[in-house]
């Protein structure tokens, strides 16, 4: 996509149609950036309005979004926290609160809870690669670009992160069985 | 990365997770505030303009009114508005002044010559 040619009712539209193909993923990466529904709507709209008055070239809109809500996060946490001359933290500190326990299944209730507390349990920057692989749908190379990170470092937690989360599920469902 | 058939499905089982929606009422805000800020500018008092930015274009208009002021409107030689207007000299009595002027001082463009009027006197009738 291309929204280079000027702020207008032409790049609104085109990142509306951006936003509601990729709400999804983009829902789910704002809610685990913000820890709720009202900011990470926020989050989102003030992403998009802000690229309406700055356009700029954009082949992966997915991928340059997701990137835009990270560093927007970065950006609103360092000015809650008052200090200004910070280094940016090492990751956005996601957390997995955009799965939802309200499901009908008990058994996927479970699921859903056992999982996010084996991403909580994990290390931040294997969660991030995590929620930025399965629920933002990117690649390793998109992700690595994001991260500022090179690829086989980002592949590599990504491994590590899903069997540590494997092991903790396993473990968990052995001791349900046992008890 | 080497395909893994346990990550994989790992991955496939997360995926499928039931996840929180924003809903209705919250993307038809994020749409609508794409819309507003798309939307052409209403009119210029109304954009909220910045304060120091209209001071700047005040004093920038002021600053230009003056220079043209000072640079086109021809005076008389180095008095300025507002000083005291001359007294007749003793001796001058009620007869006119007539003045004659040899070089063109009111047709500069920018600012007219200094004049020495200390040597003026009165000139005879005219022939």
């Amino acid at each position: 996509m291309t929204a280079a040619d000027g702020g207008g009712a032409g790049d609104a539209t085109a990142w509306a149609a951006v936003y509601l193909a990729h709400r999804r993923a983009l829902t789910a990466y704002a809610l685990a950036l913000t820890g709720s529904a009202d900011d990470a709507a926020d989050l989102i709209q003030d992403v998009l309005v802000s690229l309406l008055a700055r356009p700029r070239e954009c082949r992966a809109p997915r991928a340059f979004l997701l990137g835009c809500l990270r560093n927007r996060a970065i950006d609103l946490r360092r000015r809650a926290a008052a200090r200004p001359a910070r280094p940016p933290p090492e990751t956005a500190g996601v957390e997995p609160v955009f799965l939802s326990s309200d499901a009908d299944d008990m058994a996927v209730r479970e699921t859903v809870m056992r999982v996010q507390a084996a991403l909580r349990a994990a290390p931040p920057t294997q969660r991030e690669v995590i929620v930025l692989k399965i629920w933002g749908e990117l690649t390793f190379a998109e992700i690595a670009e994001l991260l500022a990170r090179p690829q086989g470092s980002v592949a590599s937690d990504y491994a590590r992160g899903l069997a540590g989360l494997r092991a903790v599920l396993t473990a968990e469902e052995t001791h349900a069985a046992q008890s | 990365m080497q395909p893994n058939p346990e990550t994989d499905e790992l991955a496939a089982l997360l995926a499928g997770l039931p996840r929180i929606e924003l809903g209705p009422a919250r993307e038809a805000r994020i749409l609508a505030a794409l819309q507003r800020a798309a939307a052409p500018r209403g009119r210029w008092w109304v954009r909220g303009v910045p304060l120091w930015q209209a001071a700047a274009a005040c004093v920038a208009v002021a600053g230009l009114t003056a220079a043209a002021f000072w640079t086109t409107v021809p005076r008389a030689t180095g008095d300025r508005i507002g000083d005291p207007s001359p007294r007749l000299e003793a001796g001058a009595g009620d007869a006119p002044v007539v003045v004659r002027l040899d070089a063109p001082v009111f047709s500069h463009r920018s600012r007219p010559p200094p004049i020495d009027v200390s040597r003026w006197r009165l000139l005879g009738p005219d022939p």
